[in-house]
């Protein structure tokens, strides 16, 4: 009974991949844990270093970046962690400044998680992959970005502590690094298995 | 996507790496640490306005401002026990929406006062605000100042406007007054917390949750939005008390030297800002002046009782007890010197 329960969240932490004679392996890429916790870490930190330099621009440009390095890293493709970084961080800043003066400089966030899309996409080998996560993570980083914002209202109002409150956007970071990498591993796990016979690319 | 995993040792590029990320989390966890410790609230000299042991209040009653100012000041004894802390100040007015006087502190009130201030050889004066974000293009700091004509006006008259983002966390320090009985600190804008004067510039009005806002009330915009937040949803209405409380541990991390009421009219009825039955008394004709801002507000709290059948003393009395039990001031105006004048 127990198995039974566990046996659909096994798979979908720890999914098989099928192979060309269609018999299952056991996945091996890195534990979906990992991922969660790479954009975590990364964009907290990113936004926290962003801090040295100034205020919502650069931690926003610095926390893209930092995700952007975390997938590349974890994708085992430095050059793509790279360009990614670089290119997240341009056009977040590029974003905050016309968010300025239209609506929010908060539209950085889901600009740039289009950008990690497209340039996270090239490390999938099929095509549904691909397109999948570029439609995904403007949505993803929208949706981590307000969900960690409320989540971190949340506790401080738990708590009654504005320290916590104050922490407001660095929440907003993490939900953003955090579900990206997630869909990241998801859509590698589940979309980007290895041929089924007979499948197209 | 790549699904092979090897484990390798860890070679010099590899440790060079690891020690990388390790110095940027170390330098990032310290900056971040470092932002959020309490520090001790600010601590002042005592109010240098007094007469035979006892806070002066000053109110005086006239129709030109400046000539107000001018008796309400030498009334006062002058500006010199201010000029001896220092000679930059920095101006608290009251700005919550972008309604005109007596919803907001006038700009001409502020250039009035900052020119008494030069006449005592204080040179430099400047305003602060938070009453806006840089997350929002309609909200951004600077913007309610612009409609309501005051960062023009004071530019031009030589005191500059000082616009801080309320949710920046950059802008602002952490501290705490152990009396508090609410053990939890709060975020006050670095800038007042490392003014050398500051010099406050109330309006007289009613305020919907907490009934009176003047001296007190007014520093709920000297603090982060996150403590304005926290407070507005956890007493939503007023009723729990909390709002009494914390925005006397506001005003007790800011701590003016000086409170400057502007009365020519006050806002009667309802508050903070017009509509709801808001209604502005005109012809009050005062200005208050005290280093105490709970005398201040004892004062005031009368004045709107004489114009406003529907405020009683008791509304405002949790308030006054509390900054009284803190020692911002005193709540019982027998306690006060109250020097009444004419200009």
């Amino acid at each position: 009974m127990r198995a039974a329960l566990l046996a659909p969240i096994g798979a979908f932490l720890f999914p098989a991949k099928v192979s060309g004679g269609g018999t299952q392996q056991p996945y091996r890429g890195h534990p979906l844990l990992l991922w969660a916790i790479a954009g975590l870490g990364f964009s907290a930190l990113g936004w926290v270093a962003g801090g040295f330099v100034g205020s919502w621009a650069p931690r926003t440009a610095c926390a893209v970046g930092a995700t952007a390095i975390a997938l590349g890293l974890l994708n085992r493709q430095p050059r793509a962690a790279l360009v990614g970084a670089v290119s997240a961080a341009i056009v977040s800043l590029a974003a905050v400044q016309i968010g300025k003066s239209f609506f929010s400089p908060l539209l950085a966030w889901p600009v740039a998680a289009l950008v990690i899309g497209v340039v996270g996409a090239f490390a999938f080998r099929r095509r549904r992959a691909r397109i999948t996560f570029i439609v995904a993570a403007p949505f993803l980083g929208s949706v981590g970005v307000v969900a960690g914002m409320l989540a971190i209202f949340l506790i401080a109002r738990g708590l009654n502590d504005s320290r916590v409150a104050a922490q407001i956007m660095l929440g907003g970071a993490v939900g953003f690094g955090l579900l990206l990498m997630v869909g990241a591993g998801v859509a590698g796990r589940w979309l980007d298995a290895a041929r089924v016979a007979g499948e197209v690319l | 996507m790549s699904t092979s995993s090897v484990s390798k040792p860890l070679d010099r590029r590899g440790f060079l790496r690891l020690g990388a990320g390790a110095l940027a989390t170390a330098l990032a966890a310290f900056k971040w640490g470092r932002s959020l410790t309490t520090r001790a609230w600010k601590s002042t000299p005592p109010n240098p306005f007094v007469a035979a042991g006892k806070p002066l209040l000053v109110v005086v009653e006239g129709e030109d401002m400046s000539a107000m100012l001018r008796a309400g000041i030498e009334a006062l004894g002058g500006l010199d026990p201010l000029a001896k802390l220092g000679r930059e100040v920095m101006f608290r007015g009251n700005y919550v929406m972008s309604q005109p006087y007596p919803v907001t502190t006038a700009p001409e009130f502020v250039l009035a006062v900052a020119a008494e201030l030069k006449r005592a050889s204080m040179n430099k004066t400047s305003l602060f605000d938070s009453s806006g974000t840089r997350l929002g293009a309609a909200i951004q700091p600077e913007h309610m100042l612009r409609r309501l004509g005051v960062l023009d006006k004071l530019t031009q008259g030589g005191v500059p406007v000082l616009a801080r983002d309320f949710s920046d966390p950059d802008e602002f320090v952490f501290v705490q007054n152990p009396a508090w009985p609410i053990a939890k600190p709060v975020a006050v804008a670095h800038l007042l917390h490392e003014a050398p004067i500051i010099v406050s510039l109330p309006v007289v009005k009613r305020h919907e949750w907490v009934n009176f806002t003047c001296a007190l009330k007014m520093h709920f915009g000297s603090v982060a939005m996150a403590d304005r937040m926290l407070v507005h949803t956890k007493d939503a209405d007023g009723r729990s008390g909390l709002m009494h409380q914390r925005l006397v541990h506001f005003a007790d991390a800011v701590r003016p030297q000086l409170n400057v009421v502007d009365a020519r009219a006050i806002l009667a009825r309802s508050g903070p800002g017009m509509g709801g039955g808001a209604e502005v008394v005109q012809g009050v004709n005062k200005l208050i002046l005290s280093g105490d801002m709970v005398a201040v507000d004892a004062y005031c709290a009368r004045l709107m009782a004489q114009h406003d059948e529907t405020f009683t003393l008791d509304m405002v009395a949790p308030q006054l007890r509390h900054a009284a039990a803190l020692g911002l001031g005193k709540a019982d105006l027998d306690a006060v010197k109250v020097v009444e004048i004419r200009a």
